[in-house]
């Protein structure tokens, strides 16, 4: 299949699953509809029903734009200017969601204050000393990650073996204790995440935090372990067992959809059996703070708490209330569209053929192209230069970048070797640059050029050698 | 049992968890002996300073409604015993609020009729605990 028919259906998918989440804050959930609390039974009321409407019909006329614009992509079919496009969309459309919920709530509120809905005025903390004690009696115990992080971290030594190189484990041992450090951190948060207390049921509450916190760990977890095949998928090119490549891609894509099924089926589950529970319950706890969520986001400079609890008590949200809250909230937005833009930056320059350099120096030559690192090398290191008319075909990719246009950073060749590639796949010449250690292959946009670069680095070679 | 802490009330936060962990105890809610949370947990939970928590806690601990061990936490007292000391600052207080009552011209019979009613609801939900 065309990869940029795949790229255009995960995009699309992604787009839907937009619509989803954003369809959640619109359901009933502990008398909460778009961040707005209504009296028990008002859920039925003619008024929030258009509203709840509106605003999922709206949720969609969005999505389903963005979808379409993202199959327009098709017609492109440069596979660079497709994914810049598409992240350039994606911030459009992250902004336009969350602008759609700020109305949809404003919508709701409006609601309410026509039907003089006021539940209460006290600003009320409910807290069961019980509950407080146990609330942690379901989370999946702390060992089963320990546990993970121990093998992972035992799988990640088997790549000092084929090559006998501890540079080999080093980027494989990072992953794998920066993987620790954040499930660490995010089961910490779930584990001091505070009791909310939602009905006047003890069992009722006790189960619903049961069912949140075991959901939850189970996520960390399955992020976890999930994480471990990538590197045990990883595993398999320092060991060459480079045959399995379609295999170990495929099983990689598999996994991933797995993990994102499993994901959602566990939060939706939890969000179900919640429901069930709190509509058994006779009274339901809420306490009135709607405009403290007028923007879906928890703001109280009152409230010293920094994490908080949901509406509905099954996630965790920021204070950005707080200096810390309005910190970390611009820290994690920041970092999110920095992310982007730092996708975008070497995406936009792998399209540019001037983009492959070779600099021909006094004793070094260096190596330049994009989504990959430099490489400088010695005249004297180089054993041989050849002029290809190909690059000769590759096992698989270990990083960099294989696109339609460009050809980029470390592969695996036929006979499982590493070797460096700095290539403009349209090009009909490529210089080979034969090492002791390792084959470097480099083209750019203009055949001339190479055979002139060609020309030029085997004077300079000679030069150095006599 | 269940806490409720009001935030908005110009009554402290500590006099509030103080007042109601002694109701707690009265009605049956918290069981002689039962676990409290942690000065941290608590102070986290609701998301106010752990040093009113702490006023809070300290105050009942003075008082003889619970004991506080740095290894196992709070707990209520298995045994709450009144002492001479307790029964004469008791019945300053008690003075002072029968003082008020017959200030707002509530009969004896009136008063002595409140006070079934609220011993006989803390019996009532101390059963229905048990």
């Amino acid at each position: 299949m065309n990869s940029a028919l795949i790229l255009l259906i995960i995009f699309s998918l992604c787009g839907v699953l937009f619509y989803f989440v954003g369809c959640i804050s619109a359901g009933w959930h502990n008398n909460i509809i778009l961040e707005t609390t209504i009296p028990k039974g008002e859920d039925q009321n003619p008024k929030v029903k258009a509203v709840t409407k509106l605003y999922k019909k709206r949720l969609l006329q969005t999505h389903a734009g963005f979808i379409l614009l993202y199959l327009f992509l098709f017609f492109w079919q440069n596979e660079n200017e497709i994914i810049i496009t598409y992240l350039i969309l994606l911030m459009f459309q992250i902004m336009m969601t969350c602008l759609l919920q700020i109305w949809g709530i404003r919508k709701m509120h409006a609601v309410k204050q026509e039907e003089s809905w006021f539940i209460g005025e006290k600003h009320e903390i409910i807290m069961d000393t019980k509950l407080v004690l146990e609330k942690n009696q379901d989370l999946v115990p702390f060992k089963w990650l320990l546990l993970i992080f121990v093998i992972s971290l035992l799988t990640s030594i088997l790549a000092y073996f084929p090559a006998r190189r501890m540079a080999d484990v080093i980027p494989l041992g990072a992953l794998t204790l920066l993987i620790f450090i954040i499930s660490f951190f995010t089961y910490l948060l779930v584990k001091k995440m505070p009791a909310k207390v939602l009905s006047e049921d003890k069992k009722v509450n006790q189960y619903c935090i049961n069912v949140t916190r075991k959901t939850w760990s189970k996520f960390i977890l399955a992020l976890d372990v999930f994480l471990y095949l990538i590197i045990l998928f990883n595993l398999a090119l320092f060991w060459g067992i480079a045959h399995a490549v379609v295999l170990v891609n495929s099983g990689i894509l598999v996994l991933t959809g797995f993990l994102l099924l499993y994901i959602f089926y566990i939060f939706l589950k939890m969000l179900h059996q919640r429901d069930t529970a709190l509509a058994s319950t006779k009274e339901v706890f809420f306490a009135d703070d709607d405009y403290f969520w007028r923007y879906g986001i928890y703001m109280n400079p009152e409230d010293p708490r920094i994490m908080v609890p949901d509406r509905v008590g099954m996630n965790i949200s920021v204070n950005i209330g707080r200096p810390l809250g309005k910190m970390i909230m611009s820290a994690t937005v920041i970092m999110l569209f920095t992310i982007i833009i730092l996708c975008i930056i070497p995406l936009a320059q792998s399209g540019n053929p001037e983009a492959f350099e070779l600099d021909l120096g006094n004793n070094t030559l260096e190596l330049n192209a994009p989504l990959t690192s430099s490489t400088t090398l010695d005249y004297s290191k180089i054993k041989k230069i050849v002029l290809l008319d190909s690059v000769p075909d590759m096992n698989m990719r270990i990083n960099g970048a294989a696109t339609d246009s460009i050809s980029t950073g470390y592969f695996l060749n036929k006979k499982n070797e590493k070797v460096k590639l700095f290539v403009w796949n349209h090009s009909k010449k490529v210089i080979a640059i034969y090492t002791n250690k390792m084959t470097f292959y480099y083209s750019n946009q203009s055949d001339m050029k190479i055979k002139q670069k060609y020309q030029e680095l085997k004077e300079s070679v000679n030069k150095k050698v006599n | 049992m269940l806490l409720k802490i009001d935030m908005s009330s110009s009554e402290p936060i500590y006099t509030q968890i103080r007042d109601q962990i002694i109701l707690g105890i009265a009605a049956g809610e918290l069981r002689l002996g039962e676990s409290l949370p942690s000065v941290r947990q608590f102070a986290e939970d609701v998301g106010i300073n752990m040093m009113t928590v702490s006023k809070g806690y300290n105050l009942l601990k003075e008082e003889g409604y619970i004991e506080i061990d740095r290894r196992n936490g709070a707990k209520v007292k298995k045994k709450i015993a009144s002492d001479p000391v307790f029964k004469e600052q008791a019945q300053k207080k008690l003075r002072l609020l029968l003082a008020e009552l017959a200030v707002h011209e509530l009969t004896p019979f009136e008063i002595q009729q409140i006070g079934e009613e609220i011993l006989s609801e803390f019996q009532t939900k101390k059963e229905r605990g048990e």
